[in-house]
């Protein structure tokens, strides 16, 4: 049997299009993509299982993307929000800013009050991150998303950086060598993972994780899930490949893997 | 005729400095001993209207001490329910003298002991700063581990202090009977198990209070000599008593008390000052009603109030906002009355049936 599942996300629904595009007809899914960029789904309402937009932008992005201006949510049997934000870098910023019991590195450390971070319990870290990430696009559409609605809503974050991304400013940034470095990495991801289903759990919905098989050094992604993936088409239908963040159809295929099996419960 | 009143200034007369001046500035009411600039590192502590002058010393731009950041991404109210960024140290409410110069005694020469871990169904409670983790931590260690580390980082936080904010809050504690040390709140309550023969109220006279005020300052000066001592009294009434008395009658009696070891402590001591917080909202000629309907919780525009006149002395009021800015959207719904701020003795209404 086939389920009707709305997919509402930013450039990390792209992954998924494609995997589909290549084997329209391995997963009992028919799947309807609902893209915005930036932070435009937060411009949305849903009245009646209706979703509209309620700004000029996301009108825009919605009519451009889907050809409509409103997208009926009661016809379908689950629904997805994928991206908008959720990434395991919000763990990587807590750790910056702040050591708890649990790391090894701070089990390593003599003097804890000389240290820049603040040192924290698991639980406030926990918590902050939680709060955190419920502030961000893809739990607010999510949790309006499963107010609104009688279906199974299903939160999909964004893949952990790119291994190659240790060496990038942008890795370095968030700390990423470091973290392995100093033997973190491993509480660093349950940290986001925890976090995630306790927002999940706060905002009526489920988290689906990253695959084990995609993840290196517990919070990078392993590189062949990355190679030649696509971020949302630009206005001129154009797409970008090849970046530190974005995964490709064969991490989109395993995500298709884990909803045909939830929404299969 | 000469005598002393004849050429007083305007503000010693109730007619010009109260009846017939402009009674939302009270020009006169608070002069500063001592200055307070855009460069001043205050530190903060006290009951829970406390939280309200380091709000807003920051947000005139002031610097007001955290030694216990919380990570930047926290959402202020998850922050605050963990006890991050409410004072200058992540003590939680300080309600009383005594309790305040047992911290800075603790900070100065003490570290953590195990008698003061409170267990509670296999979660461990700091029993001085129960709330700040509102689920507990997984064992007394962890405990102890935090609390060497929150003395440690207090200790490094007071010795960059130019100001020390201590608001008195209340008169009434609960003692351990052993030690002598007293409880933010009594066990039972928040954490940890009440025990009569352990346990022992305490109604703090104008002299105890007087001698911890004291001690408090010598303690402070033991961090850094040259550090200002600033002491306001709460104008927030009661949440209860355990003096058996009328709970209005103990809010007049512990106000009263504060306020007059407060007003004693500073007309004797060097570089202390007294902030009148408490007359500009329970007075009267103050205008108001300054509380919510539950008479208890002070309304924002009264600590506007209260703030305008502590900064516009300080000549820190133009360019501050005219209320906290809210940077997170989650924020928007929130309500800007006094129970915004966390206060453990709210804890206690929950048993007013």
């Amino acid at each position: 049997m086939t389920t009707r599942l709305c997919l509402i996300g930013n450039s990390h629904l792209v992954a998924l299009q494609e995997a589909l595009a290549a084997r329209p007809d391995h997963w009992p899914l028919d799947c309807t993509f609902v893209p915005f960029r930036g932070t435009a789904a937060r411009d949305t309402e849903i009245v009646n299982g209706i979703l509209r937009p309620t700004s000029d932008e996301a009108r825009a992005q919605m009519r451009q993307r889907t050809g409509a201006e409103e997208v009926d949510l009661t016809v379908y049997d689950a629904i997805a929000v994928v991206g908008f934000g959720l990434k395991q870098q919000h763990a990587q910023t807590v750790w910056k800013d702040a050591r708890w019991p649990g790391l090894p590195s701070l089990e390593r450390q003599d003097d804890l009050a000389s240290m820049r971070p603040t040192m924290i319990s698991r639980r406030a870290a926990e918590a902050g991150l939680s709060g955190y990430l419920q502030s961000l696009t893809g739990f607010d559409v999510a949790a309006r998303v499963a107010a609104a609605m009688d279906c199974p809503v299903y939160v999909i974050g964004q893949p952990r950086l790119h291994a190659r991304a240790c060496h990038h400013p942008m890795g370095q940034f968030f700390g990423l060598s470091r973290a392995i470095k100093m033997g973190d990495a491993a509480e660093i991801s349950d940290l986001y993972e925890t976090a995630s289903a306790a927002a999940a759990g706060s905002t009526g919905v489920s988290v689906l994780p990253q695959p084990r098989e995609t993840i290196v050094d517990h919070i990078l992604t392993d590189p062949p899930y990355m190679a030649g993936s696509a971020r949302i088409r630009g206005e001129h239908g154009e797409t970008e490949r090849d970046d530190f963040k974005h995964p490709n159809a064969a991490y989109g295929a395993l995500m298709l893997d884990q909803l045909a099996s939830v929404v299969a419960r | 005729m000469s005598h002393p009143y004849v050429g007083m200034p305007p503000e010693a007369f109730w007619k010009t400095a109260v009846a017939e001046t402009d009674r939302e500035a009270f020009p006169g009411l608070y002069r500063p001993a001592f200055a307070i600039t855009h460069d001043t590192t205050v530190a903060t502590a006290g009951s829970c209207f406390a939280q309200h002058i380091g709000r807003y010393l920051r947000i005139a731009g002031c610097t007001v001490l955290d030694a216990e950041p919380p990570p930047r991404s926290m959402p202020e109210p998850v922050a605050q329910r963990y006890g991050y960024s409410l004072f200058s140290g992540r003590y939680g409410n300080v309600y009383t003298a005594r309790q305040m110069r047992q911290l800075l005694e603790e900070v100065a020469d003490g570290s953590a002991e195990h008698r003061f871990v409170w267990e509670n169904d296999g979660r461990y409670r700091d029993a001085f700063r129960p709330t700040v983790e509102p689920e507990g931590l997984d064992s007394a260690e962890e405990v102890i581990l935090h609390r060497n580390y929150h003395l440690e980082r207090t200790s490094r936080m007071l010795q960059q202090a130019d100001v020390f904010v201590f608001t008195l809050g209340l008169t009434e504690a609960w003692e351990d009977r052993e030690t002598g040390r007293v409880f933010p709140i009594c066990p039972g309550v928040a954490g940890g198990t009440f025990d009569p023969d352990q346990h022992v109220f305490r109604n703090f006279t104008h002299a105890e209070i007087l001698a911890d005020l004291y001690a408090i300052q010598a303690q402070l000066r033991r961090f850094n000599p040259e550090m200002k001592l600033l002491v306001t009294v709460s104008p927030v009434p009661l949440t209860a008593t355990a003096t058996g008395q009328h709970v209005l009658e103990a809010t007049s009696w512990s106000k009263a008390t504060l306020r007059a070891a407060a007003g004693e402590f500073v007309a004797q001591s060097k570089d202390a000052a007294y902030f009148p917080s408490y007359e500009i909202v329970t007075h009267p000629a103050s205008g108001g009603p300054w509380f919510e309907p539950n008479l208890r919780s002070v309304k924002i525009e009264a600590v506007e109030k209260v703030m305008a006149i502590f900064l516009e002395a300080h000549g820190l009021l133009d360019g501050a906002p005219a209320e906290p800015s809210q940077s997170t959207e989650q924020n928007e719904d929130d309500s800007d009355s006094e129970d915004d701020l966390i206060c453990d003795d709210l804890l206690l209404q929950a048993f007013a049936g």
